[in-house]
């Protein structure tokens, strides 16, 4: 019997084991099982022997070993307004619970691992304080969470929680001024969709301020004493806090739509200044190098389509401090689209959270707004303003026709192959590179940057269009190539792997794509989710000569 | 002699496992599993402990549940501009010899379109495909970590 539940590797082994030393084995494997179990047992809590000791309710001493000031805002901001609806339709205003400290977070129900664990962990943090903190849940999936839905969903939070929805506009223009972003991904599975989206969980003290900010993964002991501290007022344990008063001063003034905790506010004017809702289109906004940033603007609900407005941006920082010259904004409207879109080239000295004030005149009066937005790290690859790279991307000339040895798209669409990035550098053609795979989708935005370009090549038929498949085909097998696994690719370097000189465009993930322009300059570039309005714009600046 | 004893004994240890744990597949074998609860209709997310006690890898391939419309393998991971996104995941792999932790924040194993409510308490049965064990089925208690 034993034999049979064994593995076929230990087969012959067991039967050995019937003879000679059969009750001498048993007896270890008993102790063996008994030391497993025990060591099972016990092993739980030691992880926690930290934590264990002070969480229990006792809310006089917080944990010690708690880096309260690595949560703690550094300087104090208003927490941007939520206007929503809650689980019961009703109206629902973040200002309603003043009063009380509220943990604000973003996220949706139909996720199902990092949202129910950060409800988990603030809800822990406020039965583990007593100090009536609430917390409010806002939804990035308004099309699946109505409020009927969110009422089911609500049964499951801990006491004191509120679910918001609203409108897809409101619930964007919300997460916007909150610097949360989110899209939607396909996973791939029957009607599903899950929304990506950035997972801090924000601290509004009492008097409407955002006291600290918690990533995702910070645990419910840390949260409780940042809030604890936050309560009892002695948060000046943060390198700068305003030294004038640990409350400030309620804003009664912040107009709803300029929707960021950064400063930009200047109301020096005696006439007040026209709000501008000012959103960020382009899907990459890259740290380094001078590069694109594309605007959308829009009054009272309508937007902005005047080319003739060249507003001012400035870079504002974190900390609300202009970073470097303001520049003016160029106005693009790409052939046959009727919405304007206003282009900032702007540098950003590192990764992380900016911002952008914009000014205008409009109409007759001052116009102005504020965008919060993350800038990426662009890492090793080819950077914006740069000459771009000079290696021969193959071309199905290059590999005798043989379409799989180009593209592992099963219905490819050969016009991206037809010509390599030094034929369109030699004629002075501006191209885009598209880095990208059919079959092998390591991440939910592959194939979708191909299919990108295929729209755009019929939109911009002056333009180079390059299908890169960064894998390897194997000529033996005649198949495609995964080296590594999709988890950790290893992407094909086209200077290497075709052993055509040039240096390479220095990507470790995929899709990507890159704008280049007639000078074979990098004017834009873009990984994971992309939009064609956003390589729509930047061809339709090239085009006009900016 | 010694020699023989020792690959007897660790063959023994196999079969203690298994009998140990009563989810097992070949020598693969499982637990700490649990879920979240959830309302009907909802998706949620389950998660154990896989453990490989054998020589060769093993790879979970599909997962699925009679508590729920289908179940995915997930993997969370923060994207490039810092949003946690979801994505499905080809297969997870059980190295010889070791085990794999799929855990919140990480790989887990997506529940969607829950059949009936899951309250704390209650457990949801799962069947988890390898390439060579198997199936295994697996029941997931039901709480709130």
């Amino acid at each position: 019997m034993a034999q049979r539940s064994t593995t076929t590797s230990a087969g012959d082994d067991a039967s050995r084991i019937l003879d000679g030393g059969f009750w001498l084995v048993l007896v270890f494997a008993a102790i063996l099982g008994v030391v497993v179990v025990v060591s099972t047992v016990l092993g739980q809590p030691s992880p926690n022997a930290a934590g264990v000791k002070a969480s229990p309710s006792s809310s006089a001493s917080p944990a010690p070993s708690v880096d309260t000031a690595a949560f703690l805002a550094r300087t104090l901001a208003t927490a941007p307004p939520i206007e929503l609806v809650d689980q019961d339709s009703q109206p629902f205003s973040l200002a309603s619970l003043r009063e009380s400290p509220v943990f604000v977070f973003f996220g949706y129900t139909h996720c199902p691992d990092v949202c129910p664990a950060t409800i988990g962990t603030v809800g822990k943090a406020i039965a583990a304080t007593s100090l009536g903190a609430r917390a409010v849940f806002v939804s990035v999936d308004p099309q699946r969470d109505t409020p009927a839905w969110l009422k089911e969903y609500a049964a499951y939070m801990p006491a004191g929680f509120v679910p918001l929805t609203g409108s897809e506009s409101q619930v964007r223009t919300t997460a916007d001024g909150w610097n949360v972003r989110y899209a939607r991904v396909e996973t791939g599975e029957p009607n599903g969709y899950s929304m990506a989206h950035t997972a801090d969980v924000f601290l509004v003290d009492a008097a409407g301020s955002i006291r600290a900010t918690f990533p995702f993964g910070t645990s419910p002991e840390a949260m409780a004493a940042v809030l604890r501290q936050v309560v009892a007022g002695t948060s000046s344990a943060a390198p700068s806090v305003a030294a004038t008063s640990p409350t400030p001063a309620p804003p009664a003034s912040v107009a709803p739509s300029v929707a960021t905790p950064s400063p930009a506010s200047s109301m020096t004017g005696s006439r007040t200044p026209v709000a501008v809702d000012v959103k960020v289109v382009s899907t990459s906004v890259w740290s380094g190098p001078a590069g694109p940033v594309i605007l959308s603007l829009s009054t009272g609900g309508t937007r902005l389509n005047d080319v003739g407005l060249h507003p001012t941006v400035q870079l504002v920082s974190p900390t609300g401090d202009p970073l470097g010259a303001a520049v003016q904004a160029v106005a693009v409207r790409p052939p046959g689209v009727p919405e304007v879109s206003y282009v900032a080239t702007i540098a950003i000295p590192q990764p992380g959270s900016w911002a952008l004030a914009l000014t205008t005149p409009l109409a007759g009066r001052r116009a102005e707004g504020t965008v919060g937005f993350t800038a990426l790290d662009p890492g090793t690859t080819a950077p914006i303003g740069a000459p771009a790279p000079t290696v021969h991307t193959p071309t199905l000339a290059d590999v005798g026709g043989v379409a799989k040895a180009v593209t592992t798209d099963p219905a490819p669409d050969l016009r991206l192959s037809q010509r390599s990035t030094t034929d369109a550098l030699a004629d002075s053609q501006p191209f885009v590179l598209v880095g990208d795979s059919a079959k092998f989708r390591v991440s939910p935005a592959c194939g979708r940057a191909i299919i990108m370009a295929r729209y755009m090549l019929d939109r911009w038929p002056q333009v180079g269009f390059i299908h890169l498949e960064p894998y390897r085909y194997s000529v033996i097998t005649d198949t495609p190539v995964l080296d590594g696994t999709l988890v950790d690719p290893t992407l094909t370097d086209p200077a290497t792997a075709w052993g055509v000189g040039g240096d390479p465009w220095g990507v470790r993930s995929m899709p990507w794509v890159f704008v280049v322009d007639g000078s074979g300059v990098v004017r834009a570039k873009y990984q994971g989710v992309m939009g064609s309005d956003d390589v729509d714009v930047i061809l339709s600046l090239i085009a006009q000569g900016g | 002699m010694l020699r023989r004893s020792i690959s007897a004994l660790a063959a023994f240890a196999i079969v203690f496992t298994v009998a140990a744990c009563g989810t097992a597949g070949g020598s693969l074998s499982t637990s700490a599993a649990w879920a979240r609860p959830g309302a009907t209709g909802a998706d949620t997310a389950a998660y154990l402990v896989i453990t490989n006690a054998g020589g060769a890898a093993d790879t979970l391939v599909s997962a699925s549940s009679p508590g729920a419309t289908s179940v995915g393998l997930h993997e969370t991971i923060p994207d490039a501009s810092g949003m946690m996104g979801m994505q499905p995941v080809v297969g997870i792999e059980i190295p010889p010899g070791g085990s794999v932790t799929l855990q919140p924040g990480g790989k887990h194993l997506m529940v969607m379109g829950l059949t009936k409510a899951l309250a704390v308490g209650d457990s949801l049965d799962l069947e988890l495909k390898f390439k060579n064990a198997g199936t295994v089925k697996v029941k997931a208690e039901v709480k709130q970590p």
